[in-house]
């Protein structure tokens, strides 16, 4: 995103908003949450990532919840109950939809769908090789 | 002064108390802008009228409100970023009284 005074509300045009990559407008999970960073007293708080995952919408929920929900990423879950964070510096626009300058294939935000596709819809009939095509 | 960062979304409906201790409003939404390549926050928005706005529901939540015969009194109050503490986030501080917020909307 260019300079020049563009104003955001972060609340509402980023948070809970569908993230998507910029090639195929894949999309990539939810923005569940967004690290401010504040600095010096003479320099603005600056908005520094944005975050995604179970973790980060338990927090929101209750911060007690956001352990239990990590362990339970970390034995039972795909992403092993990390929080998926994307530098602001990859956002490219804010739409409906947040595109990032991201390959959501090659992003952990897809694990979910790698793993279906490895272990369930491989073996379905007629589904074919989803990986390999 | 040593960086610190926090989740914004854990800000949002936090009560926020003046200077002087007095309540000045929940913080509802929070804009930003471009600046020197980077994104910067430049005020928060308390009151009624900035969740109003950021439910999209301006227009509608006014008309129903006077519909039911409430007060129709959706304000939004302006805090330029450098008025707000933040050393607590879960308790935001005004560095100045609650009636210096500036109105918009």
């Amino acid at each position: 995103m260019a300079d020049g005074g563009d104003e955001m509300h972060l609340v509402r045009d980023v948070l809970d908003k569908q993230l998507v990559d910029h090639a195929g407008h894949d999309p990539m999970g939810m923005a569940d949450g967004i690290v401010i960073e504040v600095r010096d007293v003479n320099q603005p708080p600056r908005v520094i990532a944005i975050e995604s995952g179970f973790p980060v919408l338990a927090r929101r929920v209750s911060p007690k919840l956001e352990p239990i929900v990590r362990w339970l990423g970390r034995r039972l879950g795909v992403r092993r109950g990390i929080v998926y964070r994307i530098p602001w510096s990859r956002v490219r626009s804010l739409d409906v939809e947040v595109e990032l300058d991201v390959d959501a294939d090659r992003s952990p935000a897809k694990a979910w769908e790698h793993w279906l596709c490895r272990h369930v819809t491989r073996y379905i009939p007629g589904s074919g090789n989803f990986l390999e095509s | 002064m040593k960086r610190r960062r926090f989740h914004l979304e854990l800000l949002l409906g936090a009560k926020v108390i003046d200077r002087e201790g007095k309540f000045a409003g929940h913080i509802e939404e929070v804009r930003a802008e471009r600046l020197d390549g980077e994104t910067v926050v430049k005020d928060y928005l308390l009151g009624r009228g900035a969740l109003a706005q950021r439910l999209s529901i301006t227009g509608l939540s006014t008309q129903a409100i006077s519909l039911l015969g409430g007060r129709n009194n959706v304000v939004t109050h302006r805090v330029p970023w450098d008025k707000m503490d933040l050393s607590d986030p879960r308790r935001p501080r005004l560095t100045c009284r609650a009636e210096e917020m500036e109105a918009v909307g």
